[in-house]
């Protein structure tokens, strides 16, 4: 029988509402922290080669905090990042996409039309989203990615000195960060013909003498990018201990922190610690695109490199002990890794040069598991574009159709495809919107490593050089096989030519 | 003879002075724009226009106050048309030596180069030194009689400086477009930023 509603009992019903909001959302949230979904914080270290750490075999003792910490994570030794500088790097880490897919080039976003596969959208509002970076690479990236984002923590917040473009121009730091006060990056110069440069020095002056007291502590400098954008790494761990307890739960937090990326200016009380030590670095043959650096010169940068990992150490530890001492760590997933790698060997010197020798890609991956006390050492090779679907995977969410990577070892349903092709890019000066001409690419199949370089001035503009490496019998990538070109060169080679032509139909 | 400053004078000056720093903006937006565009899309390459004439006219701006102050000390020794004929002079030679200077250092992989050779100069000097140096002090003597030669030109000869006037003329009306187009940028930018 239908009953008509009068307006006193509609009013009354109506007055319930808000209540019975509240009360659903208070219930969702409840259902959520008791529920299986676990939070996921992600740390990432800007340019940490997996060569640099003992953890994989390194004879410099890095990471002593890490190394036993290790003990308690899964541990993967092949993993490699998509390229070998940060944009392309993050934004692959972030879509679990391949550079040609997000088209993410030099100083570049994601395109347009794939900003919403992002990590921060397949996970939903179900999670709190937060993400920080020092990088602007990385925070032009994040930006793209804001409405998804349900914090995105201003860079300037953890430098010491206050960033006046992110600050005015917050809404367009893109286009605004390229205008303007640019000497970071090196394909600009000052729009401004005259106040820049004094700008600059004034400034320089002025922030020099502000925290000339740092300097007691950090006798190679302040760590910083650029210049003077002055930064702790101890300010940005300071902020996860005070602030993660805070978060809504369950969240996926993303924290890209610059160090060790150059300049390494390490603390105090890891300065010249391995300076006279007995490791001698293997000197490897000059490549063709060398930077003409010489080995005693490599030497002392690999050193510094690897006294400023220490303070990385130093400073991840603070954070995994209040973690565990929080008893976060019992429903937390805690994600280590690196956005590219670094190098210091064939008059080669840091990262973004058209090579892709293993140190600059392969990037240190370990994945501490809520409640895990055991290590697990995973050898197959893997990607950063797995992380993504891994995450989900691990968070009982659906696996978005975009993802072009696999779930990692040991978590997948099926054994890791033996067969599967890796790829690595450096494509930095290309167009979004026009094939890739001018690139490296690297193919992996099994233990063998194909590298294709094409469009460069310095192999005529239409050929292509390849080098040919066989990981597993030479790891340190000395034996260039491509000249003697064994049988199964040709199908490696058909498969990358075939490859770079799909990437760039679409293009075409 | 009327010597005092009207506002007609001082945007007179503004035009005159925002024409070598304009230079300077273009030939940054031809070197960047083409990557710009590539980066991402064509709309953020319009973007940096903006910001680039942006910082012109403020840049434009910031100049004029100190040239303002030359200028009105000059009015009274030379009379306003030659006061500010001998300024412009001076100054858009002196500018022209800076963006040669800045189009160098752009390419250099040395950006510091003054810089450093200055502080090398106060601080090490020594006879190894001594030839480059040499060098440095003409090359330096060159680029100022480059700016002392025309000023004395134009006190010296009525017609070397209505050349010079009917040059700055010819530039004011040029200048009028780029604040036109300046204003464009502020726009731009704020409506980039809202």
């Amino acid at each position: 029988m239908k009953k008509n509603i009068n307006r006193r009992e509609f009013l009354k019903f109506a007055s319930t509402l808000p209540l019975a909001y509240y009360a659903s959302r208070v219930a969702t949230r409840k259902l959520l922290e008791t529920g299986k979904k676990k939070n996921i914080l992600m740390v990432v270290f800007d340019a940490w080669s997996s060569f640099n750490l003992p953890v994989y075999g390194y004879p410099r003792n890095t990471t002593p905090a890490l190394n036993a910490l290790a003990d308690r994570a899964i541990v993967y030794h092949n993993h490699i990042s998509e390229s070998n500088y940060t944009t392309p790097g993050v934004a692959s880490l972030l879509t679990s996409t391949h550079t040609w897919t997000h088209r993410a080039f030099h100083l570049g976003t994601p395109a347009n039309s794939t900003i919403s596969n992002n990590i921060f959208n397949a996970f939903g509002n179900q999670y709190h989203r937060f993400a920080y970076s020092h990088n602007p690479q990385a925070v032009r990236i994040l930006l793209k990615f804001d409405k998804d984002l349900d914090l995105l923590i201003p860079m300037d917040e953890l430098y010491l000195v206050d960033d006046w473009i992110s600050r005015i121009f917050k809404n367009d730091y893109d286009v605004a960060g390229l205008s303007t006060n640019v000497t970071y990056i090196q394909n600009v110069d000052h729009n401004s013909l005259f106040y820049a440069d004094i700008f600059d020095k004034f400034i320089l002056q002025k922030r020099e003498e502000k925290y000339k007291a740092l300097t007691e502590q950090f006798p190679f400098g302040i760590p910083s990018r650029g210049k003077s954008n002055y930064f702790l790494l101890e300010d940005g761990i300071d902020w996860l201990i005070d602030n993660l307890s805070n978060q809504p739960t369950p969240y996926l937090g993303y924290f890209h922190f610059l160090p060790p990326h150059a300049k390494y200016t390490t603390r105090r009380e890891f300065a010249h610690i391995f300076e006279n030590d007995s490791y001698s670095p293997q000197i490897k043959p000059v490549h063709l695109f060398n930077e003409q650096k010489s080995d005693a010169e490599l030497a002392e940068q690999r050193m510094r490199y690897d006294e400023y990992i220490l303070y990385v150490d130093s400073e991840f530890q603070r954070l995994f002990t209040y973690l565990n001492q929080s008893g976060a760590l019992e429903n937390t997933w805690v994600i280590l890794t690196s956005d590219h790698g670094e190098m210091f060997e064939r008059g080669i010197r840091g990262h973004s040069n058209e090579t892709l020798f293993e140190p600059v890609v392969r990037v240190p991956l370990l994945i501490f598991e809520p409640g895990n006390n055991t290590r697990q050492d995973i050898y197959q090779r893997t990607s950063s574009l797995d992380l993504l679907p891994t995450l989900l995977h691990l968070s009982d969410q659906e696996i978005p159709q975009w993802s072009q990577g696999e779930i990692l070892p040991p978590y997948g349903e099926t054994k890791p495809n033996p067969q599967r092709s890796f790829y690595t890019i450096y494509a930095r000066d290309n167009s979004q919107n026009k094939p890739i001409e001018k690139a490296t690419i690297a193919l992996y199949q099994g233990s063998y490593k194909l590298i294709t370089y094409f469009g460069y001035e310095k192999i005529s503009p239409n050929e292509m050089m390849y080098e040919l490496y066989d990981l597993e019998n030479d790891p340190d990538e000395l034996v260039d096989l491509y000249p003697s070109n064994p049988t199964f060169t040709k199908s490696m080679t058909e498969e990358l030519l075939e490859k770079i032509e799909e990437i760039n139909q679409p293009y075409s | 003879m009327n010597n005092k400053i009207s506002l007609k004078d001082l945007l007179q000056l503004l035009l005159i002075i925002s024409f070598p720093i304009h230079v300077w903006s273009i030939i940054q937006i031809f070197n960047n724009f083409e990557w710009i565009a590539n980066r991402t899309h064509f709309s953020d390459a319009l973007g940096y226009c903006a910001y680039a004439l942006m910082f012109s006219l403020l840049d434009s701006i910031i100049t004029s106050l100190p040239a303002s102050l030359i200028y009105m000390p000059l009015i009274y020794s030379q009379g306003k048309n030659k006061a500010r004929t001998i300024l412009m002079s001076a100054y858009f030679i002196s500018t022209s030596w800076f963006i040669y200077y800045k189009i160098n250092m752009t390419k250099s992989q040395d950006r510091e180069f003054v810089w450093n050779f200055i502080r090398e100069f106060g601080g090490t000097y020594n006879l190894r030194l001594r030839y480059e140096l040499g060098l440095f002090f003409l090359f330096a003597l060159f680029i100022i009689l480059t700016i002392i030669l025309p000023v004395i030109l134009i006190i010296k000869f009525e017609k070397a400086e209505k050349i010079v006037q009917n040059l700055f003329e010819r530039i004011e009306l040029l200048a009028y477009v780029f604040i036109f187009f300046d204003l464009i940028g502020v726009v731009t930018v704020i409506i980039r930023n809202l």
